[in-house]
């Protein structure tokens, strides 16, 4: 076994066991902060498929992220208040089941995904960073100023969606169906990575003029890629909307396109289990240099610094070496 | 001879005040080599790049084997059935060796979109790819990352993709650049094979290859074909004595 896999193992195992520890001692609050790593690491395995295989920088992943939130935020408040989310041509009601709701984060943040990317595509480089944040920035601004949905109050669910069979009000319980999903799509992602998509996709990234003398569009290639992206981006924004309870544009800001990015960065660009490295090593450093100064996040950057100058493979790096393909 | 595979009509392309490529005409016949050759500046690159669909030529022609490909797009023209290897070798330095060999194979086979099957493992990619590694003496480094390899390694490496796509036409670019003797012979024996495969536009500056494996060569300088005929005829031509071949053997 390569040292990687190890290491997935152990951080894979490790928040799983901090899950179980801290529901066996009574600690909601620590399962809750492992529950918004699995799920903010859900959000960086989503930008992942585009940044660490496509070589994709996107700033507007928020964009999906807000997106899943609304979906969940909206079919949950209509089905609470018995309101039909359509009318008109058909009528769509409300619902609080999550697969559904899943479901439907999905396909509209795909669908935006496929919008978004196939305008920005035509750019590289910077421009395609800038019109990534463009986008987003424009979703976070209609959202501050559609009131239906509570405008830059945002929408609160009241309560937790529920997934048939389950208790998703049990704080370990919702843990594991996001651990769940997080896992399921880090599974498909190294089977994305290792299948001829992924060739033709990290292909296009080191050399895109060669796919094409080589009869592969590498503009399509990468537009699915980051169809894929936001698709499971948008997951995990419905997630964090349980998991909150609650709905805001903040979601959908350039901020928060920024933390997901530095998940990635800090655990590995790339690396399959780089962004729940990432991820949970942000919750860690959150809540510890949190508690000594609300001004931690100087310190994050200059963590982000050294990991940029001197570990470009992240913490996923660090440990176990280069990055190798397939 | 038979019909040309790569028929070029006329192509003419300008920037601003230079003429880059100045009604050239060109033609490739199955099984031979043709070579094109010009002094540095002449417009090589930039009617390789009309030829491969990378630019689009103002005026003229081009048809590859009897189809009209002028307003195909370099994929497009790849999927026709044009192979290009690059002057400056255009790999992917992460890939290993044969990961480069076998995007030529999925390319050629255009099955692009499988998500969940793993590459390495599939025979259609890695058999063909290890086949065509095997030609050119590479397949001991096919596990190796492509940027770890040395410069004729990768110069024969970017032949064994071209090779992969099983092309109508094989247009190279410089394939003996900075390669040493025994490089040279090694590629001039590869090429002399390979045009029972597919004819080849050559390009290149090695004028002991080009005199070695050329069936006809066309001399390009200042974007116009000055002349265009066999070996001996070229060779003996005062116009291209005196504007190109005379400079180098002074």
């Amino acid at each position: 076994m390569n040292r990687e896999i190890i290491l997935n193992a152990v951080i894979g195992f490790g928040i799983l066991a901090v899950a179980f520890y801290a529901n066996s001692s009574g600690e909601t609050f620590t399962i809750t902060l492992a529950t918004k790593a699995a799920i903010l690491a859900l959000a960086g395995a989503g930008l992942n498929i585009a940044l660490g295989h496509g070589g994709l920088v996107s700033l507007g992943h928020a964009a999906f992220f807000g997106i899943g939130g609304y979906a969940a935020g909206i079919l949950a408040t209509h089905a609470m208040y018995y309101e039909p989310v359509l009318t008109w041509p058909f009528e769509v009601e409300g619902t609080q089941s999550m697969p559904i709701i899943w479901l439907v984060a999905i396909a509209a943040s795909g669908l935006v995904a496929l919008v978004i990317g196939a305008l920005s595509l035509r750019t590289t480089g910077v421009f395609f960073i800038m019109i990534t944040l463009a986008f987003a920035q424009m979703l976070y601004y209609f959202a501050i100023s559609w009131p239906a949905y509570g405008g830059e109050d945002g929408l609160s669910l009241g309560l937790r969606n529920g997934f048939p069979g389950l208790n998703t009000l049990d704080p370990l319980t919702f843990f594991l169906i996001c651990y769940g999903l997080l896992m399921a799509v880090l599974g498909l992602s190294a089977l994305l990575a290792r299948s001829r998509f992924g060739l033709a996709l990290n292909g296009a990234r080191q050399n895109a003029e060669r796919l094409k003398s080589l009869g592969i569009n590498p503009q399509r290639v990468l537009l699915t890629a980051f169809v894929l992206s936001g698709m499971v981006t948008g997951l995990s924004g419905a997630l964090y909307a349980d998991l909150n309870r609650f709905v805001s544009p903040e979601m959908m800001s350039w901020h928060t396109s920024g933390e997901i990015m530095v998940f990635v960065i800090l655990g590995g660009v790339g690396r399959l289990f780089g962004p729940l490295a990432g991820a949970a090593l942000y919750i860690v450093l959150e809540h510890s240099l949190g508690g000594v100064s609300e001004y931690w996040q100087f310190m994050l950057g200059g963590l982000l610094l050294l990991v940029v100058l001197f570990a470009r493979g992240g913490l996923v790096g660090l440990f176990a070496g280069e990055r190798r393909h397939g | 001879m038979g019909e040309p595979v790569l028929d070029i009509r006329g192509i003419s392309k300008t920037f601003g005040a230079l003429k880059a490529s100045d009604n050239v005409s060109l033609d490739l016949k199955p099984g031979e080599i043709h070579a094109l050759i010009g002094p540095n500046g002449a417009g090589k690159s930039t009617l390789i790049k009309q030829i491969a669909g990378e630019l689009t030529p103002d005026e003229g022609s081009i048809h590859l084997a009897g189809r009209d490909v002028t307003g195909l797009d370099a994929v497009a023209r790849a999927r026709a059935g044009l192979a290009r290897s690059y002057q400056v070798s255009s790999v992917a330095g992460e890939f290993t060796v044969l990961q480069n060999v076998m995007l030529a194979v999925q390319g050629r086979l255009r099955r692009t979109y499988r998500f969940f099957l793993p590459a390495l493992s599939d025979k259609r990619l890695v058999e063909p790819a290890m086949a065509a590694l095997e030609r050119v003496d590479l397949a001991y480094r096919a596990d190796m990352r492509a940027s770890d390899i040395s410069h004729g390694e990768r110069r024969a490496l970017e032949m064994t993709i071209a090779m992969a796509q099983e092309p109508k036409v094989f247009l190279l670019d410089e394939p003996m650049a900075g390669m040493g003797p025994d490089g040279s012979k090694q590629m001039t024996e590869l090429l002399d094979e390979l045009r029972k495969e597919a004819p080849i536009l050559l390009v290149e500056h090695d004028m002991e290859a080009v005199f070695a494996l050329a069936d006809r060569i066309s001399v390009l300088v200042y974007g116009q074909i000055i002349a265009s005929g066999t070996v001996d005829e070229v060779r003996n031509d005062p116009v291209v004595r005196a504007a190109y071949l005379g400079e180098e053997e002074a």
